[in-house]
């Protein structure tokens, strides 16, 4: 008989437990779902009309899907609220969140390490390049390179001073971004993406972006300083570009592989 | 009972809970959700290009517009100058539009014209939003959309598709090239000024359209018009700091007026003259250059602005304008080169005629003068043809002199009150006008009669000034006044010498003078004796019927009166005292009749009717 009533109560123990863990795991889907949704609402609908009133939102939205995947150790639920922190710390436009955002990122991606063939692939994929997405929409905000150089007359021989600070500015911002560039483009070999359908077609949309923002900058820096040699001698005052059409291209080298396998 | 089974069933029913929980979450994990897009700056028009010429090689290397921003082996572009990266830009985006239009179906000459203007279109709100247009061209065609949109906004209608709003405006941009010179950069300051006016002008245009549906206005009007209205003001900015504010201050004043009087003119040249050849170009700028030269001289006295007022001197410009449409080749040399010269001088001789006669400055004068250079303007050729060595605006500046001067006498003598004697003290400055265009309009006929040395005209005014001074009594109005002066004019004008002439024949001065003064005369005895009571018939209409009957008999035999002038008022006295014995038989109209009936031999024979015959006549 006391063997009997051990057996029950351990039995019961076991149910209530499995039962809590189910209400737990409900719970958390749902969380997980309304948190998702309220990060596209917040991407969608706020952010269009109001950048710097949805920054503040997606910040504290970022800091609660943190905090929740911290809760969910190294599972998938978890891999899912670092993707949501990331996205959201990404588009909060916020710089002094980037520790943050590198950090979710690093989570997200142990997790991803640690579930190994389990990992969620879409989120696991989407870490990889979140950070030189962010990177590269960070730096390009600053200052639009690409109207400046256009902007840029030799021919008039006015500003010149200016002209040649653009084209500086502009080779500096090239350098900055070249890594997070080729970053980008090392992800397009990973074999997981290029099954991914969805992904693969979101990932080559914002892949070619970027990697036609750069090849054009680039290409329109080799052109305005190929000008600016040619036409130097006619340019007043004592301005000097301190590099010369090689060094931009050089700038120019990538590897251009993305165009074979987004096709 | 089995409490294991019990277990077991309950863990069986929360397992498959947990494996609906499972696959929840695993719903809520994999189920699709946003991921936002990279955000970068918009491609420039020079990565647009670059993209363009990289998509389409064979294009970049074989269309020239194209090839010279093409590096093919680099697979970069060549840097130009901003206006060729904006051609090749509107070549790019029509040819996009042009594949993507017959993409859609739309045929080929149909799709080359629609994508033209959506690439012209594009151009447009690309430089917009540049706020920085690259050039004066495109700061000009900037211009000529902002003020094409303001009419949309205000009435729609002058401004659509086809209509005559839409084809002012493209033949405004067609020609604005006119006013650029072909080195760009030197225009200098000029651009934002002339970009100013092209403004001015197509606003004066669009208006004209707006407040007269009838009007139309071809290109090639516009095209004389920018070029021989609007180029001028444009080249005479000046260059020194002051000058050119002092300048840009009357422009701002006057080029909005001035533009709505070429249009008016250009607009009437079409309407009344279908088939006519369109304005001369070199004779509006003639007129133009001269008046806003002339503007920009300031004398020790004042300038040309202040003499004439502003609206004075856009009429005067007006009346510049109509006789360089209609007579252009009096403003151009014989080796085609404008004559700019003459409508300053015309603008230099009236403006000293008002300074001298100070009550004549400002829009009264300016009137004047310009009535003046219209009506001599217009008869130039037969004056010329007459006297080839007489220039026709040295006529007009002595006319203009003759006609100020006497009126001014005129006004300038005052009874004992102080005020103009006679008739003279109820006309007003536009009834003095008229006064003087009339007797113009009618000695000019015989063009014999103008000249440098003529004085018929003088003559003419000062004796109607003289016969309406001596209307004491007020008896007839200005506006009838002004009837007898072109009755008298055209009189004067067909028997030159014999009105007017005071002459060594006519010591006392002019016969018509003389003969208006005693009816008059008449007219006043009656008047003061009997006032409007029954039997008075002499004043307003009737009085004015009887001073023509008798200028138009001084045009016949006037043999007895020459030598008699009282003959005239005789005869009146004769019919007036009649009427009042018999007022029942004698009103005015009997009275007009009795007058005509016999003046003419009076005037030839000094011989007045009897009772019997005059009331023959009314019977």
């Amino acid at each position: 008989m006391r063997i009997n009533l051990a057996r029950i109560g351990v039995g019961f123990f076991i149910i209530l437990f499995t039962a809590c863990a189910t209400v737990d795991d409900v719970q958390r889907a749902s969380d997980l779902i309304r948190t998702d949704n309220e990060l596209a609402r917040l991407l969608k609908e706020v952010r269009p009309g109001d950048q710097e009133g949805s920054s503040v939102f997606l910040t504290v939205l970022a800091a609660d899907a943190s905090e929740k995947a911290k809760l969910l150790g190294n599972s998938a639920d978890a891999i899912a609220f670092y993707r949501i922190a990331a996205t959201a710390y990404w588009k909060s436009d916020k710089p002094e969140f980037t520790d943050k955002l590198f950090a979710v990122v690093g989570s997200g991606q142990e997790a991803c390490g640690g579930l190994g063939d389990r990992a969620p692939d879409r989120d696991c994929l989407f870490l990889q390049f979140v950070i030189p997405f962010a990177a590269i929409e960070s730096e390009s905000r600053k200052l639009n390179y690409d109207a400046k150089l256009k902007k840029i007359d030799f021919f008039d021989q006015l500003e010149t001073g200016a002209e040649i600070k653009t084209l500086d500015d502009t080779s500096g911002y090239l350098h900055k971004i070249k890594k997070s560039v080729k970053s980008i483009l090392n992800v397009g070999s990973d074999d997981v993406l290029l099954s991914h359908t969805e992904m693969k077609l979101y990932y080559c949309d914002n892949a070619k972006k970027a990697l036609k923002t750069y090849n054009n900058i680039a290409s329109n820096l080799y052109t305005k300083t190929v000008s600016y040699h040619k036409r130097k001698a006619d340019l007043e005052g004592s301005h000097n570009l301190e590099f010369d059409a090689k060094a931009v291209d050089e700038l120019r080298d990538l590897d251009q592989k993305l165009t074979e396998k987004c096709n | 009972m089995n409490i294991a089974l019990i277990i077991a069933g309950v863990q069986a029913t929360l397992r498959a809970a947990q494996a609906g929980a499972d696959l929840y979450s695993e719903h809520a994990r994999d189920r699709p959700v946003f991921l936002p897009n990279l955000e970068l700056p918009e491609g420039s028009n020079m990565s647009k290009l670059l993209e363009f010429f990289m998509e389409n090689r064979q294009l970049a290397k074989s269309k020239l517009e194209f090839s010279v921003l093409w590096d093919d082996q680099n697979e970069v572009l060549i840097d130009q100058p901003p206006e060729v990266y904006d051609t090749a830009c509107g070549l790019m985006l029509k040819h996009k539009a042009q594949i993507q239009l017959q993409g859609e179906g739309v045929e080929a000459n149909a799709a080359e014209h629609e994508a033209t203007m959506l690439a012209g279109g594009r151009m447009i709100e690309q430089w917009r939003a540049e706020r920085k247009p690259p050039n004066a061209y495109v700061r000009m065609a900037l211009t000529l959309t902002d003020i094409g949109l303001e009419f949309v906004a205000s009435d729609p209608s002058i401004l659509g598709v086809g209509s005559k709003g839409e084809k002012l405006v493209v033949a405004f941009a067609k020609n604005m090239a006119d006013l650029i010179p072909d080195d760009v950069k030197g225009f200098g300051a000029k651009v934002d000024f002339a970009d100013r006016l092209v403004g001015i002008f197509l606003r004066a245009g669009l208006g004209t359209i707006t407040n007269n549906v009838s009007v139309v206005i071809n290109d090639e009007d516009v095209a004389k018009l920018i070029v021989g209205v609007t180029k001028p003001i444009v080249d005479a900015l000046p260059d020194n700091l002051v000058d050119q504010f002092n300048y840009r201050e009357i422009v701002d004043a006057l080029a909005g007026p001035s533009a709505e009087a070429a249009f008016k003119i250009l607009a009437e040249n079409t309407e009344s003259y279908l088939g006519r050849n369109f304005a001369n170009d070199t004779a509006l700028g003639a007129v133009t250059s001269a008046l806003f030269e002339e503007i920009k001289i300031t004398t020790s006295e004042d300038s040309i602005v202040k003499v004439f007022g502003e609206q004075g001197l856009i009429g005067l410009y007006q009346a510049g304008l109509g006789v360089a449409v209609d007579r252009p080749e009096l403003f151009i040399k014989d080796n085609g080169e404008a004559r700019n010269e003459l409508f300053q001088d015309l603008l230099k001789g009236t403006a000293k005629t008002l300074r001298t006669y100070p009550r004549f400055k400002g829009p009264v004068g300016a009137s004047l003068a310009a009535m003046v250079v219209d009506v001599v303007g217009e008869n130039a050729p037969a004056l010329l043809r007459l006297n080839p060595d007489e220039p026709w605006e040295k006529v007009a500046i002595t006319v203009m002199d003759q006609i100020t001067s006497t009126l001014n006498t005129a006004l300038t003598d005052l009874d004992d009150k102080g005020r103009p004697k006679g008739s003279i003290s109820i006309f007003k400055d536009e009834q003095l006008l008229e006064m003087a265009r009339t007797v113009l309009n009618q000695v000019v006929k015989t063009p014999g009669m103008i000249g440098v040395d003529r004085i018929e005209v003088q003559n003419i005014v000062a004796g109607m000034a003289k016969a309406m001074a001596s209307d004491d009594n007020l008896l007839l109005s200005a506006d009838e006044w002004i009837v007898i002066a072109g009755v008298a004019a055209q009189n004067a004008a067909a028997n030159p010498g014999r009105l007017f002439d005071i002459s060594n024949n006519n010591p006392e001065g002019a016969l018509a003078v003389k003969i208006i003064e005693s009816v008059l005369s008449v007219a006043g005895k009656q008047w003061t004796s009997g006032g409007r009571s029954s039997g008075v018939l002499l004043f307003g209409e009737s009085l004015e019927m009887i001073i023509e009957t008798v200028l138009d008999g001084l045009t016949g035999n006037i043999t007895a009166v020459t030598k008699n002038p009282e003959l005239v008022d005789k005869f009146l006295n004769q019919i007036i005292n009649i009427a009042n014995a018999q007022p029942e038989k004698l009103g005015s109209d009997s009275l007009l009749k009795i007058f005509e009936s016999f003046i003419v031999i009076v005037l030839a024979t000094g011989e007045l009717p009897t009772e019997d015959q005059i009331i023959e006549v009314i019977l």
